[in-house]
């Protein structure tokens, strides 16, 4: 059920290519500085030292970082006709998978900015409040029509599994303000 | 009777030494105990994962001293794994000063990374309470090796070094270099093969990779018994009874460093505390519950405390910082 | 036969109402914790060893082995359901099982799951008690330059069947590689990548490291998109195996008990490389129409995978029981078990108490067969789990890999940890790169590297260890035979690749 991607889905999809393969060199770049700074061992071992596999990995981030940018930059996006022309089946297969709709920035910051404050709150809140507050404000921005159901199904998950964890499994979970 | 019963010997021969050693101790902490600290739970820390030699101490203990009834509060233990132990002694030195509530697992390997200086603390930040078991290392070499003895496998050390290499996880590669010190070898130049513990190094040595490897004496017990393994020396004054091994100190080498293992609290612990856990794992060490866990688990109780135990780890700290000066070269 | 009377006495030992109880608690306590994120076999078995203290040794052994294979059962669950592995050997379940569910076949794949995870643990029980002398040689004829070789061959083997382009797959294995890196120097002790964080110098725990790549991206974008109601695909499951489902799986079970069993035998490899190995194994000699499914729902790549990953856990008992040698963090616990009842595996094992290892041994088949009775009934009620409306659902999963994270450490880092490679993972995942390659270069090239730097400090820095040495030469003529010939010849065929 997929259409020839549309001129403006190829620009920004390379634009994103080239994103990518610039982020990906840049790790590489941070990475081979760091690979240096890996201090000598106090006694030499014989064979390969501590280096050798960072530097490999280093190195190797940055060419393929500076590769998906170029190939980005040149190479053409293809329809499922012509994957199929050039009868590579996996190419194929992946156009034809179910449609991954793009994921809205808006959503995005919202999922991450809560993420992130969740992980903030977790040990000075405790889990019980820390938790249900994060679920209770995720779902609720999912799906606002039905908060009530939301902050029942929040409190209830963290509190049972709050008891699980500490009264059952004896793993202490943070207390937080409640403790 | 399936129970071997060498273990059991070890500990009856250590709790011998221990009480040799703590004559001069015993009197002194009992007023301050019968205060009534502690009034809440104190948290025992094992600054490492589940399953693991601290974590099953800190257990262990816990579940032994309320058997026992010697503490009556709850004993909650909490993992804090990190770095060796090194992440919770900067937490135990930075956070908990002055705290009575907390107490943490810890052993040799505490000397060995402020050594390395994997860590700015050493047992001199925080407040030493006790020791409560020791093991003592052994240097072991497949049925079948070439080495009959210490001295051969030494001498084809100092002759050829790389073509010797020794299986040591990196806390036993320091005893092992002090004995090749002793030897008038050059320890920069032994070829260790860093593993992780006596299970890969027991596959090591089966399959031939190494011929020569050193750890404590329970990581290698099934296959010393077994005859797979040969027992070269031990790393002790006193022979283990039941296991045909020379001593480091029969074969004239000064070297008897144990791997202690004890306890721990914050800095400026109050002194109330410390003489309730003192007496407690005192008590805890000559119980039966704890001399059937100690046997299980093949541990050897070696209780310390005070200025037995103070002086035990300088001298621990002094041998291992020469050891760690001796691989470095420095 | 000797060993087949003693194993039947075992069983008549261990047949007892109570022993049966003990083996159904286990069973049932371990698949609910395996079924807990972050909380694998390593964490249930050390987390309930309390509660057996005071019990029978056989019952207590009884219990613990039961909560073992429960726990290795539940983490395939979630693995499945929601692509969110309790550990490292179910991550590869979730490479094709959670696409299964995708596309409504999570009941197949949880049953074939089940039954691989029955068949691989029961058949490498009787491998264990009848060819265990034979098999203990095996195991020690390995040494470290057999390993690498052995890892080479894996890592080349998975790697070359990877589908979509060539060049994202190989970032992605080399950010696996990347955070396999970070730690402390397996043989020099030096940092590597820490940053100066005492924290990271444990290296990144790859549990977590799972947990975060698999499933945080994928909870993200579905709260993401605000997804309110279940999608329609998800909403009808099939429940159980079709005729197809079972012909399709029969022969990755086969091919996985001998993979899984025999990677088992090699301690420190473990289920990790078994199951890992039998995935690709099933991806190259699938027919090519059903080796274009595989990442889409193949379930051979299921049936394999997990028939391995217990057949391993019985390969594993071998160098365990026979010479005390612990293969993996988990069966070190396990030997700790027994010791603590006064069990001493080693070569003196089976003639200092017979009774006690048969009935544990006996207990291992009672313990599979339970597992498979309590669960093949339990796969149309796990199914429902994927009817929870999809906010509840993955703002769940997102919270169960907090208290995941949160129990490796106790401590904000471990949580740091995932957000921070979980978003990697999801800028990774929307950019169209694959994150499988990334999981199995992060388990496989530190164990890769380890046993390739061992060697070489052992031949004293001389690299022809590996061709000189006999079993070493062998398994890179295969690997050269089985990985480099082909790809040389499908490179001069198709020249133009990227």
């Amino acid at each position: 059920m997929s259409t020839a991607p549309t001129a403006t889905t190829v620009a920004s999809r390379r634009r994103t290519e080239r994103l990518a393969g610039a982020a990906v060199a840049a790790a590489g770049a941070v990475l081979l500085v760091a690979a240096f700074a890996i201090p000598e061992p106090v006694r030499q071992s014989p064979g390969l030292g501590p280096r050798v596999l960072p530097l490999v990995v280093s190195v190797g981030l940055l060419l393929c970082g500076v590769l998906l940018v170029l190939t980005a930059t040149r190479r053409h996006d293809e329809g499922v006709e012509e994957a199929l022309l050039r009868e590579d089946d996996d190419a194929v297969m992946e156009l034809l998978d179910p449609d991954e709709p793009p994921v809205p920035l808006r959503g995005l910051l919202v999922v991450l900015a809560l993420l992130v404050a969740y992980a903030l709150v977790f040990i000075p809140l405790g889990f019980v409040l820390s938790t249900t507050l994060f679920l209770g404000t995720i779902t609720t921005f999912v799906d606002p029509r039905r908060w009530i159901r939301n902050w029942v199904f929040a409190a209830a998950l963290s509190g049972a599994v709050y008891l699980l964890f500490t009264e059952v499994l004896a793993v202490v979970l943070p207390a937080g303000l409640l403790g | 009777m399936r129970k071997h019963t060498l273990a059991a010997v070890v500990s009856a021969t250590a709790l011998t030494l221990a009480a040799c050693g703590s004559d001069g101790a015993d009197s002194g902490a009992d007023d301050a105990a019968a205060g009534d600290y502690p009034k809440g739970p104190v948290k025992v820390i094992a600054p490492a994962d589940p399953g693991s030699g601290w974590d099953l101490t800190a257990r262990a203990v816990a579940a032994d001293l309320a058997k026992e009834k010697i503490v009556t509060t709850p004993l909650p233990v909490e993992n804090k794994p990190g770095a060796v132990g090194t992440v919770f002694l900067a937490d135990m030195v930075e956070q908990q000063k002055g705290k009575d509530d907390v107490i943490a697992v810890t052993s040799m390997a505490m000397n060995v990374n402020t050594a390395m200086g994997q860590t700015p603390y050493s047992y001199k930040d925080v407040t030493m309470i006790a020791a409560l078991s020791a093991e003592h290392f052994i240097v072991v070499t497949p049925k079948d090796s070439p080495y009959q003895d210490l001295d051969s496998a030494l001498k084809a050390i100092a002759d050829d070094p790389g073509s010797v290499p020794v299986g040591a996880a990196t806390d036993d590669q320091f005893p092992f270099s002090l004995i090749v010190n002793e030897a008038e070898g050059d320890p920069t130049t032994i070829n260790y093969v860093t593993y992780e513990g006596g299970g890969e190094q027991s596959t090591a040595l089966l399959a031939g990779d190494v011929q020569l490897a050193i750890a404590g004496v329970s990581e290698f017990l099934p296959l010393l018994e077994s005859g797979e393994l040969r027992p070269l020396a031990v790393l002790a004054e006193e022979p283990i009874e039941g296991l045909d091994a020379p001593t480091t100190a029969e074969l004239g080498y000064d070297v008897t460093i144990a791997n202690w293992r004890g306890f721990y609290g914050p800095p400026e612990m109050p002194e109330e505390a410390v003489a309730f856990w003192q007496d407690a794992i005192e008590q805890l060490s000559t119980s039966e519950s704890w001399k059937a866990t100690a046997e299980k688990n093949q541990w050897t109780t070696q209780f310390m405390k005070g200025e037995d135990l103070t002086s035990y780890l300088d001298k621990t700290q002094q041998q291992v910082d020469e050891g760690y000066a001796l691989v470095s070269g420095g | 036969m000797d060993a087949l009377q003693s194993l039947l006495t075992g069983l008549a030992a261990a047949v007892t109402p109570v022993n049966l109880m003990w083996v159904f608690v286990g069973v049932l306590v371990g698949t609910v914790v395996g079924v807990l994120p972050g909380l694998g076999p390593i964490t249930a078995i050390a987390l309930l060893i309390p509660l057996t203290f005071g019990m029978e040794p056989t019952s207590g052994l009884i219990l613990l082995c039961g909560i073992y294979y429960g726990a290795m059962y539940g983490g395939s669950i979630t693995s499945i359901l929601i692509r969110t592995p309790g550990e490292v050997a179910s991550a590869v379940t979730a490479l094709e099982g959670y696409e299964m569910a995708r596309r409504g076949h999570a009941g197949p794949a949880l049953a074939t799951a089940a039954v691989g995870s029955f068949i691989g643990g029961s058949i490498a029980v009787l491998g264990l008690v009848f060819l265990s002398p034979v098999l203990v040689e095996l195991a020690t004829a390995f040494g470290a330059a057999e390993y690498a070789a052995l890892l080479l061959g894996a890592l080349l083997l998975t790697s070359t069947l990877m589908t979509g382009s060539r060049l994202k797959a190989l970032v992605s294995i080399l950010v696996g590689m990347a955070l396999g890196v970070v730690g402390l120097d397996p043989q020099d002790t030096v940092p590597r990548w820490t940053f100066g964080s005492l924290e990271l110098s444990d290296g990144l725990n790859i549990a977590l490291i799972a947990m975060a790549l698999f499933a945080v991206p994928e909870a993200i974008r579905h709260l993401a998109l605000r997804e309110r109601d279940v999608p329609e695909r998800l909403s009808t499951q099939r429940a159980w195996m079709s005729r197809e489902d079972l012909r399709l799986s029969a022969a990755p079970y086969a091919r996985g008990t001998l993979i899984g069993f025999m990677a088992g035998l090699l301690p420190g490899l473990g289920p990790t490389l078994g199951s890992f190995a039998s995935y690709a194994v099933e991806k190259k000699v699938a027919l090519p129409e059903r080796r274009k499914l595989f990442g889409r729902g193949a379930i051979e790549g299921v049936a394999g995978p997990e028939t391995a990953n217990n057949a391993g856990v019985g390969g594993a008992m071998v160098p365990m029981l026979a010479l005390a040698i612990p293969g993996s963090a988990t069966t070190a616990l396990l030997l700790f078990v027994f010791q603590m009842y006064g069990l001493q595996p080693g070569p003196q094992l089976f003639t200092r108490s017979p009774d006690l290892v048969w009935t544990i041994i006996a207990s291992m088949v009672i313990g599979n067969a339970m597992l498979l009775v309590l669960n093949l009934p339990m796969v149309r009620i796990f199914v429902q789990l994927l009817r929870v409306p999809p906010p509840l659902l993955y703002a769940g999963v997102l919270a169960f890999t907090f208290i995941g994270a949160y129990a490796l450490t106790f401590s904000f880092y471990s949580l740091l940890v995932l957000l921070v490679i979980g978003l990697i993972g999801y800028a990774l995942q929307e950019t169209g790169f694959p994150l499988t390659p990334a999981i199995l270069a992060a388990v496989l090239l530190p164990l890769l590297e380890l046993n390739l730097r061992r060697a070489l400090v052992i031949s004293d820095g001389d690299w022809s260890t590996f061709v000189t040495r006999p079993i070493s030469a062998t398994i890179l003529a295969l690997v050269v035979a089985a990985v480099v010939v082909p790809l040389l010849l499908a490179t001069r065929r198709k020249p133009a690749i990227e």
